[in-house]
């Protein structure tokens, strides 16, 4: 073994002596190990450590005001750590060390010290030197090494097992989810020494119940079966009826989409993504069944390596992973291979925001700064991404990337239908391109003519010639459209295994072209994951889905259980509902968080038998009225002391403002960008793929009535018609946007004054309302339930009453009364009393 | 005293006499006092970190990328050396089409000194050449990426990716409004995701405004009598009250009832911002309104200069479409025409009304374009320019920076940058820190992750500063 020690000092201080003109290796093989050791260490204390002094540790060392780049150079322990871009220094290996490489100024991205300030060639070589005789350094740091910073991170509280806990006085045999949920609430609450306001009543436990569940109003006949049912499980039948009704799909679907960055364009030339369509409609349709969770989680992330019984499942599975081939991707980067690891990335990011809450993709260029999060967890996630295919192999158009779309299997019936239509559409293609190649002669003669006429005589051939070159391009767009539009066999949009699976390399700063070392494929250390046994030639994407839902791991059930919570409650026990990590908030109930994770975990993973046990509760029920002592001391109310006030989100203020003029359409599902309309789909050319335009987007009547989850979403700016979305705090659909904002702009209070759409909502909820009732007393009742979910209280009552009569003038005309109502429910619905529900 | 008159002490009486139409100045004072007893809002007017040598900024956008040698980066060698291929190597900007035989293609127009500083401009821009002394031209900006979205996206946010807060957004974050009857940055054209505001609150987002007498969407209801609706108007808030009251307090419900007011208001004010008929003819022509080519981009610039005066911080024009792979010859000399005169009389204007000295002009595209020729299929008789990343020429008048003043050179032909290398992260702390702000304290927390402008990188040209 000593002599195998040797071997290596031996080997390098040969050729050193030979370059030095010594012979007689024998000789030096032992003294020649010795002097090397006392030279680094002269060298290190005459040249290097004031080398450093001088020129570093202005901005790499603890007393630096800013520590550059996480890395140190003022102990051993700091450079062989390294920082954001890996270890500084490899002894003994001067071509390895970045630092040596940063010194040299080679790269241009990589020039230290910075602005021109380059060391002395001949200190230069002194690091060289150094670093090539293993690079002794004696100093000890205070920095803890990555090891121990690493266990301390793993102590954070959202890596613990899930606790099982009972709150005092409960029993966990006997009582309710519900009860037990409010004696969590109560416990804190006691504790505090606050105590509850009381509960809703009726009508605002209905309107609340409907809008969470389903999105929608409750209708006053709704209202008044509700009111007037005694049973004492009146509310669980509401829920029931809820639970079972499609918009409950439709409801929550939307807030899946929010996480998955839906949308019907990809990239900012809006190309259409036109299958998108297709996994919007499987979520709704996962959720009106009820899908299980942890089923639902692995189809979308690896639907294509399950097994299906049958064609449906399959063709089921393969259009859930939509969620993972459908993002914000820079198709036209012109760095392909920087744009596979921007997909790989975001892809990396949605899955740790998504399910485990972590901001996984900070790690990609260097260690988390905050949280337990290494460059080898995140490469170990982006191989399993990077053996993944998003895109095509092909490119659209130029340079422009094209994303994946795999083959559906078609039952009989479709497949029928396609090749019956397959004959005739071909002929319409031949005929076109006939027509395309006549016109092309008429251009090329015509362009003969224009050649051959005399000078100053040539007006009317170059009138012809761009008569000819008009109609040319015209039927161009033709033929292209015939093309893009052609009978073929149904696709969707979904990844699929890469050509070659295997592990990925670290991409030094994030630069996919600067590889570091490879990091085997795996998941995020600090949960404990096991060693994933990825089957040869697969992704591993099946292996992480698996862990994901596996009960091995808390995050996933955490995250989704308070994403739940987040949105029946109106705040997430943990607040920050993407994040749960450091620089997060904490949960206000941390034991009644686990209580509901296990519960859903361990209940099938069912959301409809989740969101039951979550709405009998008590806290759930509450009144949303103020309390002067709790308000001042919970102004935030995070002990859950009354119940949120929240405003309507963009789609339920849109949907039911179509539900109360009676206008709502109840179709559902199905094509969102209508591109077959003319003009919603330019033809593209040589150069160009088709493109939607955003502004001119043409949208049915038929259409435009439906729930606004069946509208086009568009990556940059929403289309005219749907620009109620973008005013009312609608996600990018390049984030993973768990929490939807609400805010008071002035853009959202002139769109409530001036906008055609709520203009004609307001004229057609009048005329409902003047067609369903006879005086205006009944009127307004009418109206208040519809709008508001309730009767009107005496002061409304005295102040629509008074504006009625001050509008309508002595004995009004029906012309007159008609316009009055309608300004009366413009009034409503752009007020609070419409658009929050308490 | 208002913040809104100390930061705007020179164009009172402008304010006064185009922003605010029929209301006289006694209402101002009342509205003014107003905004600043309401100083606790997210658009409150706040102070920098330190003096700010610029209080507003107009970033004239040039969409589609302009070409530098045919603008304003002079290659006397590309005229010696067209049609040849490039000796040597040229960096790669990646996937293209139209660029195999690479040849080389002289610039579109002559380039003459001009002013006393001898700047060289082309002469595709005969009104801009009279500006060169107030100007201070960076021929060292490159950028990070070689399409059109992503590069676009960082001269605006930053960043190439989606979902970050765009420059105003930061501005109107870090100062405030000056008039809260009006938003703090508005965009005239171009995308929402150009002046979006990423994870900052959204009301720090770019209001898309337009050179028409409804300058805002859904500011006015032409088909109403202002009577009626303001009777709606004060049905709604009446009933606003009334939830308010059933609840006890709640800022959000609060919030809505401050904002409807404020948009009550904005419909007469706002509208007063894109009425150009108490403007002079003298104006008008300046800015080339009227005529064909310049009408577009002249109108934007004036209501830019409006909306200046008006206590707007941010306005950002997204002006013209320069991308030409194909029939460069014809197209970018049409482009140059519509925007030389605009903005050389958006320049003019600032200056005689005292406002360019606070005012930061910037003006650039999101690249340049090859000096090689690019054949585009659809024209192959017809060259253009394809993209560059590695260099392009911007400018900036205003904001206590070095007038008539060159910084930085590319190499002999235009393809790269040898000297005073800007990045666009360093274009951003330059232009944070003359707005009074070191770029690495305007930080918002999200997702834990102290975000800001300049990512983690950025480096102040003081250089270019006076």
């Amino acid at each position: 073994m000593p002599d195998r020690m040797l071997l290596y000092p031996h080997r390098q201080f040969l050729r050193r002596a030979f370059v030095a003109g010594l012979g007689c290796c024998a000789f030096y093989l032992r003294l020649g190990a010795e002097s090397e050791s006392a030279r680094g260490q002269a060298l290190f204390k005459d040249s290097i450590e004031p080398l450093l002094r001088k020129n570093c540790y202005e901005c790499h060392s603890h007393d630096a005001k800013k520590i550059k780049g996480g890395l140190v150079l003022d102990s051993r322990n700091g450079w062989a750590e390294g920082g954001d871009t890996g270890p500084a220094i490899v002894p003994g290996k001067p071509e390895e060390s970045l630092l040596l490489e940063a010194l040299s100024y080679k790269d241009p991205d990589l020039q230290m010290p910075p602005d021109d300030k380059k060391l002395a060639d001949s200190d230069i070589e002194k690091f060289r030197e150094w670093i090539a005789l293993g690079a002794p350094d004696s100093r000890t740091g205070a920095r803890p090494n990555a090891a121990v910073r690493f266990e301390e991170g793993r102590k954070f509280w959202a890596y613990q097992p899930l606790q099982h806990a009972v709150p005092k006085g409960v029993s966990s045999t006997t009582a309710s989810v519900g009860a037990t949920i409010d004696a969590f609430v109560q416990e804190k609450l006691a504790a505090a020494g606050l105590s509850a306001v009381g509960a809703a009543d009726r009508h605002t436990l209905l309107r609340r119940v409907t809008f969470d569940l389903t999105g929608l109003p409750p209708t006053p006949e709704e209202i008044a079966a509700f009111v007037a049912d005694a049973r004492p499980d009146a509310f669980e039948r509401v829920v029931d009826r809820l639970l079972d009704s499609p918009a409950y799909g439709e409801q929550w679907a939307r807030h899946w989409l929010d996480l998955a960055c839906y949308a019907d364009t990809i990239d900012s030339a809006q190309m259409p993504m036109r299958e998108a369509w297709r996994y919007r409609d499987y979520v709704v349709a996962a959720l009106n069944q009820d899908k299980p969770l942890d089923r639902f989680i692995t189809e979308q992330l690896a639907g294509d390596l399950l097994p299906a019984a049958n064609d449906a499942q399959r063709r089921e599975q393969l259009i859930a992973l939509g969620f993972l081939a459908i993002g914000p991707w820079s198709l036209a980067e012109q760095d392909k291979e920087q744009l596979r690891m921007d997909i790989v990335d975001h892809q990396v990011m949605r899955v740790g925001r998504v399910f485990l809450g972590m901001t996984l993709d900070c790690a990609r260029c260097h260690d988390h700064k905050f949280d337990p999060i290494t460059l080898k967890d995140y490469y170990g996630l982006a191989g399993i991404f990077d053996s993944t295919r998003t895109l095509a192999d092909e490119l659209w158009r130029s340079n422009l990337s094209k994303p994946l779309e795999v083959p559906l299997p078609e039952t009989a019936e479709e497949k029928a239908r396609r090749e019956a239509a397959a004959g005739p559409y071909a002929r319409e293609e031949a005929e076109a391109a006939k027509e395309l190649t006549r016109l092309q002669a008429d251009y090329d003669a015509a362009e003969k003519e224009l050649a051959r006429c005399e000078e100053g005589k040539c007006e009317d051939h170059q009138a012809a010639l761009a008569q000819a070159k008009k109609a040319l391009d015209e039927q161009d767009k033709v033929v292209r459209l015939l093309e893009y539009h052609r009978p073929a066999p149904l696709v969707t949009s979904a990844v699929g295994e890469g050509p070659k699976p295997a592990d990925g390399r670290i991409n030094i700063r994030g630069n996919a072209n600067n590889l570091g070392a490879v990091v085997p494929r795996g998941f995020v250390a600090v949960l404990n994951p096991p060693v994933p046994q990825i089957p040869a030639g697969q992704s591993g994407r099946l292996e992480l889905a698996r862990w994901l839902t596996s009960r091995d791991q808390p995050l996933t059930a955490r995250v989704l259980a308070n994403r739940v919570w987040h949105h029946l409650l109106g705040a997430g026990l943990v607040r920050s509902v993407d994040y749960f990590g450091e620089r997060g908030d904490r949960p206000t109930h941390p034991e009644l968080l686990d209580y509901l994770a296990l519960r859903l975990r361990d209940q099938g993973w069912s959301l409809k038998r989740f969101i039951r046990e979550i709405v009998s509760s008590h806290t759930y029920q509450l009144a949303s009225t103020d309390n002067a002592v709790a308000a001042q001391r919970d102004p935030e109310n995070q002990l859950l002391w009354r119940a949120h006030r929240r405003r309507l989100d963009a789609e339920m203020l849109r949907d039911s403002l179509l539900a109360v003029s009676g206008t709502l359409s109840q179709e559902r599902g199905g094509e969102a960008l209508m591109l077959r309309v003319k003009g919603n789909l330019s033809a593209g050319d040589l150069v160009n793929p088709p493109t939607v335009p955003s502004g001119a987007l043409k949208l049915t009547p038929e259409q435009l009535a439906r729930r606004t989850l069946y509208l086009p979403i568009f990556r940059a700016d929403q289309p005219k018609n749907t620009d109620l979305l973008n005013l009312f705090d609608f996600p990018s659909p390049a984030e993973v946007a768990g929490a939807r904002r609400a805010t008071a702009v002035p853009t959202q209070s002139l769109y409530l004054l001036n906008a055609p759409f709520l203009k004609e909502q307001a004229k057609l909820l009048a005329a409902r309302v003047l067609g369903e009732a006879a005086d205006d007393t009944t009127r307004i009742e009418r109206l208040w339930l519809l709008a508001c979910g309730r009767p009107p209280t005496a002061g409304e009552r005295t102040a629509v009453q008074s504006a009625l009569d001050d509008w309508n003038g002595d004995a009004p005309t029906e012309a007159r009364r008609q316009e009055t109502w309608s300004r009366l429910c413009h009034a409503l619905l752009g007020s609070s009393a419409f658009l929050y529900r308490l | 005293m208002s913040a809104s008159l100390h930061s705007l002490p020179l164009s009172r009486r402008a304010f006064l006499k185009y922003s605010w139409g029929g209301l006289g100045a006694v209402v101002l004072g009342a509205m003014l006092h107003e905004q600043a007893l309401r100083a606790a809002g997210p658009l409150a007017a706040r102070a920098p970190h330190f003096a700010a040598k610029a209080k507003r900024v107009v970033f004239l956008f040039l969409n589609g990328a302009p070409s530098q040698v045919d603008l304003w980066d002079p290659k006397p060698e590309l005229f010696a050396r067209h049609g040849q291929r490039p000796p040597g190597k040229v960096p790669d900007n990646g996937v293209s089409f139209g660029m195999e035989d690479m040849r080389l293609m002289r610039p579109l127009a002559e380039f003459q000194p001009h002013g006393q500083s001898g700047i060289e401009f082309s002469g595709l821009l005969p009104h801009l050449s009279q500006h060169v002394d107030d100007l201070c031209v960076l021929r060292g900006l490159y950028t990070d990426s070689a399409a059109h979205e992503p590069a676009t996206l960082q001269m605006h946010t930053g960043s190439v990716f989606h979902g970050r807060p765009s420059f105003g957004s930061w501005m109107s974050y870090g100062l405030g409004t000056v008039n809260e009857n009006l938003p703090a940055f508005v965009a005239l054209g171009g995308s929402a995701r150009n002046c979006s505001s990423g994870f900052l609150p959204p009301i720090h987002q770019g209001t898309p405004i337009v050179a028409t007498k409804t300058p805002i969407k859904y500011l006015n209801d032409a088909a109403e009598t202002p009577a009626l609706k303001r009777a709606q108007f004060e049905l709604t808030q009446r009933l606003n009250q009334a939830t308010l009251a059933q609840v006890g307090t709640d800022p959000q419900l609060e919030g809505m009832i401050e904002t409807m007011e404020l948009a009550f208001r904005m419909q007469t004010e706002a509208g007063g911002l894109g009425d150009f008929s108490n403007e002079s003819k003298a104006t008008l022509d300046l800015y080339g309104i009227g005529d064909k080519d310049t009408d577009e981009t002249g109108k934007k610039c004036l209501l830019a200069r409006r909306c200046l005066e008006a206590g707007i911080r941010f306005v950002v024009i997204n002006q013209g479409s320069w991308d030409h792979h194909g029939d460069i010859a014809t197209k970018h000399p049409e482009s140059a025409r519509q925007l030389d005169k605009p903005a050389a009389g958006l320049l003019a204007d600032l200056k005689q009304r005292g406002l360019l000295e606070d005012t930061l002009v910037l003006c650039a595209g999101e690249f340049g374009r090859t000096p090689a020729a690019q054949i585009d299929p659809r024209m192959v008789a017809k060259p253009g320019r394809d993209h560059n990343r590695f260099a392009f020429t911007g400018w900036i008048a205003g904001g206590g920076f070095k007038r008539g003043f060159v910084y930085g050179s590319t190499d002999d032909l235009g393809f790269t940058v040898v000297d005073g290398k800007v990045h666009i992260h360093d274009l951003h702390a330059t232009l944070l820190y003359q707005l009074g702000f070191d770029h690495e304290k305007l930080t918002y927390r999200h997702a834990g992750r102290d975000y800001r402008l300049t990512d983690v990188a950025g480096k102040v040209v003081k250089g270019i500063l006076a």
